[in-house]
């Protein structure tokens, strides 16, 4: 412990890395993705080789629907309170009023306090969600409403000089 | 097809309900069709019916080797619902559940439709994310 000092090191168990990782804005699979969800919907298109002449999955990846223009893709959300935390699982909307009358564009999917940068940060599907950041976005809770920010995902350490020290 | 009525149900009822008789017809088939249908199962007699009544399509068959809704239709487990995960698949369940709300009248026959509620559990953490996403998607907690 005492040794880890320097580093800024110290004990953690998965909750926290559950945190770390959002504000990092790595995904869970099956958390952040879906069967609908493609690595180019979550910004990991490095992951697919572009070198190898096949491998599973490869033709889902040429249908025309993986070009649509209205992909959900992954984004970062920053409530305009920083002390609410959303719920995972809750809808995103353009519009103003309560669902089912304003339409969903997205959902919130991974949504903690981060204590290091002291707000609340959220993760979320949004359609055309990359065009969108900096875009202001309504996530009703029944007859309530929070207004959020759509920022890239990545709160902590977003160009890696950290990660890469 | 039988006709059923109060005094049909009654008369069967005494008659330990052992003298109904078959739902369907053997007609010998004809030489032409406008429409061939493979299938008497839910999705087959529902095609048929709707070529009927909503497209006057009536020189119709619906073949099947066995018995009406004797495939999914009659082994599932007796819910239909349209509480899904995305809007437009959603949408195409509400339409169909509220079809279902007027058949018996329609058809003369009784569906058993029955509304009521629907309880899920979740076992785990990720049962509850994708609950909680789920209904959400459906319209938040006022359907729970």
């Amino acid at each position: 412990m005492e040794a880890g000092n320097a580093f800024d090191g110290g004990v953690y168990g998965t909750e926290t890395m559950h945190v770390l990782r959002a504000e990092k804005g790595y995904i869970i699979v099956g958390q952040e993705t879906d069967g609908t969800v493609t690595p180019d919907d979550v910004g990991m298109n490095w992951i697919v080789s572009k070198n190898k002449s096949d491998f599973v999955g490869k033709r889902s990846l040429t249908r025309p629907d993986i070009d649509a223009p209205n992909r959900k893709q992954l984004v970062g959300l920053k409530t305009d309170a920083p002390n609410i935390v959303l719920e995972e699982g809750l809808q995103v909307t353009e519009a103003s009023g309560a669902l089912p009358d304003a339409k969903s564009i997205g959902y919130v999917t991974s949504a903690y306090w981060s204590e290091t940068i002291q707000r609340s940060i959220a993760l979320a599907m949004i359609e055309d969600g990359r065009n969108r950041i900096g875009k202001i976005l309504n996530v009703p809770i029944g007859a309530q409403k929070h207004t959020v920010t759509i920022v890239a995902p990545a709160f902590y350490d977003p160009t890696g000089e950290r990660l890469d020290a | 097809m039988t006709l059923f009525s109060i005094s049909s149900l009654v008369r069967n009822a005494f008659g330990r309900n052992q003298n109904w008789q078959e739902q369907w017809s053997k007609p010998t088939p004809k030489k032409h069709y406008d429409v061939v249908i493979v299938g008497a199962g839910g999705h087959g007699l529902g095609a048929a019916y709707y070529l009927a009544k909503e497209h006057g399509i009536t020189n119709v068959v619906v073949l099947d080797k066995g018995w009406l809704g004797g495939g999914n239709t009659g082994r599932n487990t007796t819910i239909i619902r349209s509480n899904y995960l995305y809007d437009e698949s959603a949408a195409l369940y509400d339409h169909a559940l509220k079809l279902w709300e007027g058949l018996s009248q329609a058809l003369n026959y009784n569906v058993m439709f029955s509304p009521r509620g629907v309880m899920m559990l979740a076992h785990n953490v990720h049962d509850v994310q994708s609950s909680m996403r789920h209904i959400y998607a459906n319209g938040g907690r006022e359907c729970l």
